[in-house]
């Protein structure tokens, strides 16, 4: 059976081209237990890898350049008023206020891990909601009305809940409040081949620079593998962009 | 008369560089825009619901847990 010639570089970002087979000829007559199998990998290194924070050049904007997200930050910048208020005097806590600060005082004294593992509990908890009603419009140039996703803030989702994006970012304003630093935490954007939809999951940085999946279904995905192939991540400081 | 010329030349290298800056410096910009454009359209639509944990059990945060569900069923009974 002939075989063609080619070549394969199979590159650190999961692209992938044919590689150099042998190629055999009727006349050649070269058994087929001598030739060497092409590798072709289906899947991209990339789907499969863990999250990695340590890409500086995937950097693109200030967090602000995602107007959605900016106004997030805005609006949890103001309630943190109501939480510190809370934190400070237990009369001045009302509704969800009053778990947040059990969860914030009792939290403090626990291991990160544990910290971590009651975070993840705590939101995934919250009721699961699509929120294609709460998603914003905002009308393009040429007036044309554009569905783009709505980031809720811790307290936005503690009263609301929301569907995974809002689970991820309730977790990163939670651990801030912990004092978890938000360069070592991110919203991170990925596509799951799994359900083949988007997906938004919250990547915290570990000591030897490997990250933990904090996930809706409270594992915490240690693995250097995620099954994702990750689009776009942010935090307070800036977005990252990890597609070519 | 060699100075000149090379006062030239250096001024006219300057004015080469600068506008080249400034063309990478739009291009970038432009780049950018175009890559956040892209990501704002991108919409979070993944419909996992949560399911029961497989979580290790662990007494701390079980207890925890326990006491913030107690203040929110008893604040929502208000």
């Amino acid at each position: 059976m002939p075989f063609s010639r080619g070549i394969v570089v199979l590159s650190i970002d999961g692209k992938f081209q044919l590689i150099q087979c042998l190629q055999a000829t009727a006349e050649r007559d070269v058994p087929k237990s001598k030739l060497t199998t092409a590798l072709l990998i289906l899947l991209p290194l990339s789907a499969v890898a863990g999250y990695r924070f340590d890409a500086p050049e995937t950097y693109l904007a200030e967090a602000s350049a995602l107007p959605a997200w900016g106004d997030t930050l805005e609006r949890h910048a103001d309630e943190r008023t109501a939480i510190d208020d809370c934190m400070l005097t237990e009369e001045k806590c009302e509704g969800r206020l009053n778990g947040l600060r059990v969860i914030l005082h009792k939290g403090a004294n626990l291991e990160p891990d544990q910290q971590l593992k009651l975070v993840n509990r705590y939101i995934n908890k919250r009721r699961y909601r699509r929120d294609r009603k709460q998603m914003s419009l905002s009308v393009a140039e040429g007036g044309q009305a554009k569905l783009r996703n709505h980031w809720s803030t811790l307290l936005d989702f503690l009263y609301r809940g929301g569907d995974c994006e809002d689970y991820a970012t309730a977790k990163y304003f939670l651990l801030r409040e912990l004092g978890y630093q938000a360069d070592d935490m991110r919203v991170v954007v990925s596509y799951d081949h799994s359900v083949r939809q988007h997906h938004a999951v919250l990547a915290i940085r570990q000591a030897d620079d490997s990250s933990w999946l904090l996930e809706i279904d409270n594992t915490i995905r240690k693995s250097r593998q995620s099954g994702y192939r990750f689009i776009y991540a942010l935090n307070e400081n800036g977005i990252w962009d990890h597609e070519d | 008369m060699k100075r000149m010329i090379f006062a030239v030349f250096c001024l006219t290298a300057g004015i080469g560089w600068a506008q080249d800056t400034d063309e990478s410096k739009v291009e970038k910009t432009e780049k950018v825009d175009l890559r956040m454009s892209v990501i704002e359209s991108i919409v979070v639509t993944a419909q996992k619901a949560p399911v029961v944990s497989t979580d290790e059990p662990d007494e701390d945060i079980d207890a925890i847990l326990g006491e913030v569900e107690s203040l929110e069923n008893e604040d929502e009974r208000k």
